[in-house]
């Protein structure tokens, strides 16, 4: 992958190269390595506004660890992981599977199909919400039904990861499309000869040959539940009931409601531990699968 | 048309005609769309229920209270005043500004470095190269919301967290998100893809490298270009945490916590026509982008699946 090509000429002049690079170089560092590591550092003082930052040690950590609140914050952030992950790649390869079988129409199915890759998390949430609003929502009015989940823990825990899942099908369809559209026909056609099913197609043919891409998307889907639903989180449930006080939720409101940046620092470390290893289980994972040979 | 589906393709072909060409073109569709109904059928049930919160969005965003009360599924009376209200009396029209200037410098910025970066990394040769690339890419383990404690300490210490909203806090909002580790990996798998023939002549006549990146690179990867360009817009429009952070002011935020400020303020009675309206401006401009440039956004994430 990193294989430097083979070229004839290439350019000698290194000072160039450099200057070329030194935006790049300037903005990671300075940006994301230096904040990388002062995180680690504010991890372990008392850090509070007007304050002289004081060294505790590791006593933030073991605060955390051992508070309940924390812990199930911890669990509901796994169980948020879990069923957005499982829930959109499911649908969306569902989806992604219908529109590569159709043999009419799903360039249009497709580009209406992945609009939810162009909004945000804050516009689905609303969305979400407006529909599925207890008193006021489009589903009450129309069924008559009160469906009170902004009361109910296991109620706006769904409802939270449905707002997930509906706005992150466009990404993953995008790619689920993009690699099934790249099986080669002869491979169709072999299937089709055999007379097998569109259900067993899928299962046997489909998945293992497209599982590359599953298991980037796999990753992605991950990372991006541990990091990106704050939108979602915020605008509709504000960390309470506690099953939809996510991680992220959690960190945003110790730093900044709570100004408490050195247990927020320390959540941010517990933050990138998850999810860096969960990282390297996946990769490894579908690397022994043996599936990510072209990837 | 039903009397013409009857009729055998073939002799419609043979007539030669363009017109005759293309109600046999639609003639195929239409027979192969009634031949595979129930998938047709299946995926218009899904990707309706997809759409449908957003097409519900957009209605309830022209209607009065009263019709949105009476669930009207039709375009109401009050486009102009909802709209109205919603860009004036609550501000978006500054939420929009604000968000517009940030998603586009994101956007120019990304695209811009992770141009000049994969350049250097391809078509120079040069110690630590590998090195470098592993360096840059590695960065995509450090998402910028486990960075928002140390990165809100150094942009409040540069003055980039400002009570004014001005320049400095549009610099504190764009530059965190610069660094492209996911750019400079397509556009890098991209040059190295392609042919050799192209850059030896480019190089036998002698050309420059600035030249050469303008004349030669930056054309041939036309698509790519613009296809990242749609990307980082999108993402820089939707960023929510960071702006959240950075405002700490109460000036011109982005057009994403506007919204969210619509909603705490409507929790009571939800004049969700106006809440509505606040959606709809903030999903439109990366939604329609995005439907516009749909062919190098795909060309641009198929490189990536391959």
């Amino acid at each position: 992958m990193f294989e430097v090509p083979h070229m004839a000429i290439k350019y000698q002049k290194n000072w160039q190269a450099m200057l070329l690079l030194l935006p790049t170089l300037i903005a990671c560092f300075f940006l994301l390595y230096l904040p990388a590591l002062d995180t680690f550092r504010l991890s372990l003082y008392n850090v509070r506004r007007g304050r002289e930052d004081q060294y505790v040690g590791l006593d933030n950590f073991e605060l955390l660890l051992s508070s309940s609140g924390y812990q199930s914050s911890v669990f509901w952030s796994f169980a948020f992981a879990f069923v957005v992950v499982a829930g959109s790649i499911t649908l969306s390869l569902l989806i992604g599977f219908l529109i590569y079988r159709a043999s009419v129409g799903s360039s249009f199915y497709l580009i209406v199909g992945m609009v939810s890759y162009g909004f945000s998390f804050a516009v689905a949430a609303v969305a979400v919400q407006f529909i599925l609003q207890p008193e006021s929502g489009l589903l009450h009015s129309l069924t008559g039904w009160s469906f009170d989940w902004l009361t109910s823990a296991p109620l706006a825990f769904l409802v939270v990861c449905l707002a997930t899942i509906w706005k992150m099908i466009g990404f993953n369809l995008i790619f689920i499309v993009g690699a099934l559209s790249s099986i080669p026909d002869t491979i169709n056609d072999a299937a089709k000869l055999d007379g097998i099913g569109g259900f067993t197609m899928l299962m046997r043919v489909y998945i293992p040959l497209i599982a590359p891409t599953l298991a980037f998307l796999v990753i992605m889907n991950t990372v991006y539940s541990f990091f990106l639903p704050y939108p979602v989180i915020d605008i509709m449930t504000s960390g309470s009931p506690e099953t939809t006080n996510l991680l992220i939720y959690e960190l945003y409101d110790m730093a900044f409601e709570r100004d408490n940046r050195g247990i927020a620092a320390a959540q941010s470390i517990v933050l990138f531990i998850i999810v860096g290893a969960l990282m390297v289980g996946q990769l490894l994972f579908s690397e022994r699968s043996g599936y990510t040979g072209g990837a | 048309m039903a009397g013409a589906t009857e009729t055998d393709p073939g002799t419609q072909a043979e007539a030669g005609s363009k017109t005759g060409n293309l109600v046999t073109e639609y003639q195929l569709a239409w027979t192969q769309f009634r031949r595979e109904w129930k998938l047709h059928l299946s995926l218009i049930v899904l990707i309706g229920i997809i759409v449908f919160p957003l097409v519900m969005l957009l209605m309830m965003s022209t209607q009065s209270i009263q019709q949105i009360r009476a669930n009207e599924f039709a375009v109401g009376s009050m486009f102009v005043e909802n709209y109205t209200s919603v860009l004036y009396d609550q501000g978006f029209i500054g939420y929009m500004w604000t968000s517009f200037i940030m998603a586009t410098a994101i956007a120019v910025g990304k695209v811009l470095l992770a141009l000049l970066a994969a350049m250097a990394l391809v078509y120079y040769d040069f110690p630590f190269q590998r090195l470098l690339l592993i360096v840059i890419l590695l960065t995509l383990l450090l998402p910028i919301p486990v960075l928002i404690v140390p990165l809100f300490e150094l942009m409040s210490n540069l003055g980039g967290i400002h009570p004014l909203f001005g320049p400095a806090t549009m610099f504190a909002l764009v530059v965190p998100y610069l660094a492209s580790p996911t750019a400079l990996l397509l556009l890098y798998q991209h040059f190295r893809a392609i042919p050799d023939s192209y850059i030896e002549t480019a190089q036998l006549d002698d050309i420059g490298p600035m030249r050469f990146l303008v004349f030669v690179l930056v054309p041939m990867s036309k698509n790519m270009l613009i296809g990242l360009f749609v990307i980082s817009f999108i993402w820089g429009w939707n960023q929510y945490l960071w702006p959240l952070v950075v405002d700490a002011s109460g000036g011109d935020t982005v057009v994403q916590i506007g919204l969210q400020g619509l909603m705490i303020e409507g929790a009571g009675e939800a004049p969700w026509g106006i809440i509505t309206a606040g959606a709809a401006l903030a999903l439109l401009p990366p939604v329609v982008l995005l439907l516009m440039l749909r062919k190098q956004l795909l060309t641009t994430f198929n490189l990536q699946t391959k």
